[in-house]
């Protein structure tokens, strides 16, 4: 049975960069990493900023970032064999396919969420991924994520 | 036809979701938007419409692809 964990990045600025990611959820050979819920949000001032945002696929894996455990939901479920890393710092990966696209304003609080059965898969191969960029973005501020996903 | 995800601003579910069955992802479907759209025969679904995706490869399909390929330049079989 899948396990689901979570990815949770607080106050990180926007990226605000076609290259170079937000967020990256990396795959190994084992698992196929598949995202079914995404949450995203900032708790800076309040302000009408807006920012467009994409999930890519991605065939290498970035460095520099912050690396994250991610959590297991259950929490008698082992660690993850996905690794998970945020900005900032992150080196540019190599992009492919857009997953899920889409635009919001910094006022608001905006979450995915995939049917079962219907999520973004990754294919169980070493340093391939799924990566949250900020292609776009209007005035810099923090945003608040979490990413959750099941292998 | 059934969603295959939602998305949700401020707690309001405020468009649908529908998954390309060749590339996995997702894609806001609007009556009447002008986007390119495909219907795949095989899958019985909609197409995110994009050229690459015209060609029936299910999404399942592609994985195991890529899965081969890395295992074969990785261990030669």
């Amino acid at each position: 049975m899948a396990r689901s964990y979570s990815v949770f990045c607080d106050g990180v600025a926007a990226q605000s960069s076609a290259t170079v990611p937000q967020a990256q959820i990396v795959a190994t050979t084992a698992v196929r990493p598949k995202i079914y819920d995404l949450m995203l949000g900032s708790a800076s001032t309040p302000a009408d900023q807006a920012a467009s945002w994409v999930i890519k696929r991605s065939t290498t894996a970035s460095t520099g970032g912050t690396a994250v455990t991610p959590s297991p939901i259950d929490p008698g479920d082992p660690a993850s064999t996905s690794t998970a890393m945020v900005a900032p710092t992150m080196s540019a990966p190599t992009l492919t396919v857009v997953l899920l696209a889409w635009a919001q304003n910094q006022r608001a609080t905006f979450r995915w969420v995939a049917a079962p059965g219907k999520e973004l898969v990754c294919p169980a191969t070493a340093n391939n991924g799924l990566t949250l960029m900020n292609p776009t973005l209007t005035s810099a501020f923090n945003i608040s994520a979490t990413i959750e996903f099941e292998e | 036809m059934r969603e295959h995800g939602g998305f949700i601003v401020d707690g309001k579910q405020v468009a649908t979701t529908l998954q390309c069955p060749h590339c996995g992802g997702h894609f806001v479907s609007v009556q009447g938007s002008g986007k390119r759209r495909c219907w795949c025969l095989k899958c019985c679904a909609v197409t995110c419409g994009r050229p690459e995706c015209d060609e029936c490869v299910p999404i399942e399909k592609q994985l195991e692809l890529i899965e081969k390929a890395y295992k074969s330049a990785m261990y030669g079989n």
